[in-house]
């Protein structure tokens, strides 16, 4: 009896230890196969890299030993499409941020620096003998910086796997490779453009602030005064904000129980952001009620001449976008969003960043072309509907004074800007459709 | 109106006034014939003439002339805009992206926090040094660690996706900053070399 309950135990045990067994290894090798892809995912990623880091240096010295425009520009747009290849296969490797982030800043410059000489180019402009030094220059570093990743690349042809030596803390070996071959090559050289990722983009300057300094407690009771009516029952200052713009920053306590967030610039006493958000279950307001109460709020703000251009409604909330106006010219780099709920008509949110960064006292009234003249520059195969005087930002903190032809075509609407001084066409727009709404690309 | 590209040139993305679908356009165009304003054909095309007719029936009715059927014209053709109460879905993937990583980074956060979050993500797309588009960023390695533990894949609430619309239309409550981190439980001694700019609920903003 005993030697039988024995057995059938021993049975049982054998039987449990045999069905663990299958889980156990059906779950190595299932986490063989997960770390594999993985692997090849790496890999591919990596030897991407290579190849384009090889075909980019191949490109850089032929545009400084070519004497042809076309072949300049063909080579230029090229570079700058490696360089968007390069950065995001680079992005997908398992590398820490501080290790990749000088190689990523090279390669996002350089292309972005090819990029702007290409338009140059096929704007009829030469590259200027200072653009020819800097990619000169820039050639030096991408040798090193090819040597590095070859090197590299010749340790993981071997039998080295990434997965295994990637990881976050130790940095493991794959990070500290690269690692070391950012100190080495890359002695980048600093380039002097007005492009994407150039030190004028990044650290624009900000023109559409007053000079005077406020206190603290003048923030305060400015923001007291000009949201005296409203909801807002109390505010309290919350410490300062020392990025791109210094602001003081304040909690608004509304009657409504809710709190929100308001910031006043240090330098000029803008009121710069306010953000609160609730749930908007009802629409009892029309879209030209709120914005009535947002063109009210930007003169309470002492905002003048603010006009709506377009809304926008988003679950219930319209955007209300109001552009600085003077003399019929609309300028759309001198922008405020103002939030407004679409069932109480309450101000939701205020964004006036890029007013702050673009308003200033410049006055373009006087096209040198005619209304005619520009409607004549647009494609004979558009129908205009409407036409008016916009100045539009442009490319890279430009500023273009035009007139903004509203235009369609099959049943598709165009924007066309041409240039009001030398009848240039600037850009153009078609609004795009989709489920949210319309957008123009 | 045309603002959304000049502003896509800093990455950042206005959406429009809801425009009516091929059905509504349909039955606008229908009605608007039967009411003699409209001579072209139903094709549900909202065209130069649906909008010509547009506008000479708002002249006509009081309304704003401007050939857009928002929510005014709509009621008095007699239609209602599916878009204008539109569902919470949001259809934009980038923003439905980056409203997850609001969520899986900061859904404790106060409403400006979470916007701020975003803000960071969009501000990293337009620095060199980072990746160059938001999947690029949110996805980059250890940058977030909801990306790691995979909390990024929760569904986001509608808050966080209001905070990632808010943060697409230029809030940026933190001024261009590139790093955010929660001083109780940031592991890494490198962020705290960062300069800090701000400090919103729990987190740390910095460049």
């Amino acid at each position: 009896m005993k030697m039988r309950i024995n057995r059938t135990l021993f049975l049982l045990m054998s039987l449990a230890i045999v069905v663990l067994s299958v889980i156990a290894v059906s779950n190595i090798i299932r986490r063989n196969t997960l770390a594999t892809s993985l692997e090849n995912v790496y890999e591919q990623n990596f030897y991407d890299v290579v190849s384009n880091v090889n075909d980019l240096e191949v490109k850089l010295s032929k545009l400084t030993a070519t004497n042809s425009d076309t072949i300049k520009s063909r080579l230029l747009i090229e570079i700058w499409n490696q360089c968007n290849f390069t950065t995001n296969s680079l992005s997908a490797l398992p590398i820490s941020h501080q290790t990749v982030a000088d190689t990523s800043a090279f390669l996002n410059k350089l292309g972005a620096f090819a990029y702007i000489n290409a338009i140059n180019l096929s704007n009829g402009e030469d590259i200027t003998s200072e653009n020819t030094t800097q990619f000169n220059t820039l050639h030096t570093s991408c040798v090193t910086l090819q040597k590095d990743i070859n090197d590299l690349s010749e340790v993981i042809s071997g039998n080295y796997n990434i997965v295994n030596n990637a990881k976050k803390n130790n940095l493991g070996d794959f990070s500290s490779n690269f690692s070391s071959m950012q100190k080495n090559s890359v002695n980048y050289p600093s380039l002097i453009y007005d492009g994407p990722f150039s030190d004028s983009v990044i650290n624009k300057e900000i023109k559409g602030l007053p000079d005077n300094i406020l206190t603290a407690e003048e923030a305060k009771s400015l923001l007291e005064e000009k949201t005296k009516d409203t909801r807002i029952t109390k505010v309290v200052y919350n410490g300062k904000t020392e990025g791109k713009f210094t602001t003081y920053d304040f909690n608004l306590k509304l009657n409504t129980g809710h709190t929100a967030y308001a910031q006043v610039t240090e330098k000029g006493g803008l009121v710069l952001t306010i953000s609160n958000y609730r749930a908007v279950d009802t629409i009892t307001k029309t879209e030209d009620e709120c914005i009535i109460i947002a063109e009210d709020f930007a003169t309470k703000f002492g905002f003048e001449n603010m006009k709506s251009v377009w809304v926008m409604q988003n679950n219930n909330i319209a955007y209300v976008n109001l552009v600085y106006t003077e003399n019929d010219v609309i300028y759309y780099p001198d922008l405020i969003v103002v939030k407004i709920a679409m069932d109480t008509g309450e101000m939701l949110g205020w964004e006036a960043m890029s007013y702050a960064y673009n308003h200033t006292g410049r006055i373009y009234s006087e096209p040198e072309i005619t209304e005619l003249q520009a409607k004549s520059s647009v494609s004979p195969l558009l129908t205009i509907d409407n036409v008016r005087l916009a100045v539009i930002p442009k490319e890279y903190l430009k500023e273009v004074f035009t007139y903004e032809i509203a235009c369609s075509k099959d049943g598709l609407s165009y924007f066309v800007y041409v240039n009001a001084i030398t009848g240039v066409e600037e850009e153009v727009l078609r609004v795009v459709d989709t489920n949210q709404g319309s957008l123009v690309q | 109106m045309a603002l959304v590209a000049f502003y896509g040139i800093n990455r950042r993305q206005y959406d429009l006034y809801a425009a009516p679908t091929t059905a509504e356009t349909r039955v606008i165009q229908q009605r608007l014939k039967n009411w003699g304003y409209y001579t072209g054909s139903v094709d549900g095309i909202y065209g130069s003439k649906t909008k010509s007719a547009v506008i000479s029936f708002q002249k006509k009715n009081g309304l704003v002339a401007d050939g857009i059927v928002g929510t005014k014209t709509a009621s008095a053709i007699g239609i209602t805009l599916s878009a204008s109460s539109s569902s919470s879905t949001a259809t934009n993937s980038n923003l439905y992206l980056l409203a997850r990583c609001i969520y899986a980074e900061a859904r404790g956060e106060p409403y400006t926090g979470m916007v701020a979050v975003g803000a960071v993500v969009l501000n990293r797309v337009s620095n060199a040094d980072f990746p160059n588009t938001i999947s690029g960023v949110i996805y980059q390695p250890w940058a977030f660690t909801s990306v790691n533990d995979g909390q990024i894949n929760l569904t986001p609430s509608q808050t966080a996706i209001n905070a990632a619309q808010d943060a697409m239309n230029g809030w940026d409550p933190t001024y261009g900053c590139l790093f955010f981190y929660n001083p109780k439980t940031a592991q890494s001694q490198w962020i705290y070399s960062r300069k800090v700019v701000t400090t919103i609920g729990n987190h740390r903003f910095a460049l």
